[in-house]
């Protein structure tokens, strides 16, 4: 009896895909070689994804703006079944345009840091200086 | 408003006891309706499609049904549903209204109610039965993110409407026997193009003297 109605709620469910994240807490600064202040978006990827020949670096996750270099936090959702490990890059918006070096601009400083290639602990600590003008994320990584 | 007037008027004037109208089981199955007290059972098998049909007619035109359709063995839709044929002279027009089961598994899992409209159209000639099925299909299920240990954090909705039609030719056999052959063009996640399929298939009934 009771595995009859299991099988009919197995049947009748809802259910389409199913995302298993690991939330986590990170907690850091963000530092520029220079000292400018100014807007910085943060972005956060996970190392790794994907298996075999398959298998690539900088998988992204999220991404935020923090006002100006300084401590900041950020909650993100690591989806631990198509991933692993965690990466943090970021750039400075030095001309307001929201976009990374256009044409034209070259001074605006990105960085990256590498808080694990594996697990992620729930709470992380991630420093990051910007000291590299005009790099994107997957030239910091691997 | 005016078409569907058009149709139940339509529908008030036919003459759904005519034996030669009820009529036989490819008739039936293909274009909608079965005869008062008829049982008929259609399956057609095909690539991507494979169907099993299964009605009986009531008075007035009225015809329950239930049915289970497969895609390549890999999405299930079984489902309840009524018939209403609202032409039946030289064309038969019938409307059909379905809820069911969506079931899908891995790499797109989808499993969730589902509803369908649909029009059956065609006539007879002779021993052939032409016809062109249209529907549309909306299935929904929910999609989830929970954390490791279970917990959900957030569900959301997700739909899925499909425009169904076939398009193809009965041929009467027997008087109880009849095989159809035909052209699938399901359309899902419209408006990506739809993939054809084709199939073939078999009807039959009983209870034609009842």
């Amino acid at each position: 009896m009771n595995r009859s109605i299991c099988m009919l709620l197995l049947l009748c469910g809802c259910e389409g895909y199913v995302t298993v994240v690991q939330p986590v807490e990170i907690l850091g600064t963000i530092a520029t070689a220079d000292g400018h202040d100014g807007p910085v978006r943060l972005e956060v990827y996970q190392a790794w994804s994907g298996d075999g020949g398959l298998r690539y670096p900088m998988r992204f996750i999220d991404a935020s703006w923090v006002s100006t270099p300084g401590d900041f936090t950020m909650s993100v959702e690591l989806p631990v079944e198509e991933g692993e490990g965690l990466v943090l890059y970021g750039w400075q918006d030095r001309d307001g345009d929201e976009t990374h070096c256009a044409p034209g601009v070259d001074d605006e400083l990105s960085g990256a840091a590498v808080i694990s290639e594996t697990d992620v602990p729930d709470v992380v600590d991630g420093d990051l200086v910007l000291d590299s003008p005009c790099v994107g994320a997957t030239r910091l990584f691997p | 408003m005016a078409t569907w007037l058009l149709l139940t008027l339509a529908a008030a004037a036919a003459d759904f006891q005519d034996q030669d109208k009820q009529g036989h089981p490819t008739r039936a199955v293909l274009l909608g309706g079965s005869g008062e007290a008829h049982w008929n059972a259609g399956a057609s098998v095909g690539s991507p499609w494979t169907t099993v049909t299964v009605q009986r007619g009531l008075r007035g035109g009225w015809t329950p049904l239930a049915e289970v359709q497969a895609a390549s063995f890999a999405r299930w839709q079984p489902a309840v549903g009524v018939g209403k044929r609202w032409i039946d002279r030289r064309w038969r027009l019938t409307g059909e209204g379905t809820v069911g089961w969506t079931l899908q598994g891995d790499p797109i899992p989808f499993r969730g109610p589902a509803a369908e409209l649909r029009v059956k159209g065609g006539r007879a000639v002779g021993r052939f039965a032409p016809y062109l099925h249209l529907g549309m299909r909306s299935s929904r299920t929910e999609d989830r993110v929970e954390t490791v240990s279970g917990d959900i954090l957030r569900e959301e909705a997700r739909w899925e409407t499909t425009l169904t039609g076939a398009l193809g030719t009965g041929f009467l056999l027997t008087d109880r026997v009849g095989i159809d052959i035909g052209l699938d063009l399901p359309w899902v996640h419209m408006p990506n193009p739809s993939i054809p399929g084709m199939h073939i298939g078999v009807q039959t009934g009983w209870g034609r003297n009842q």
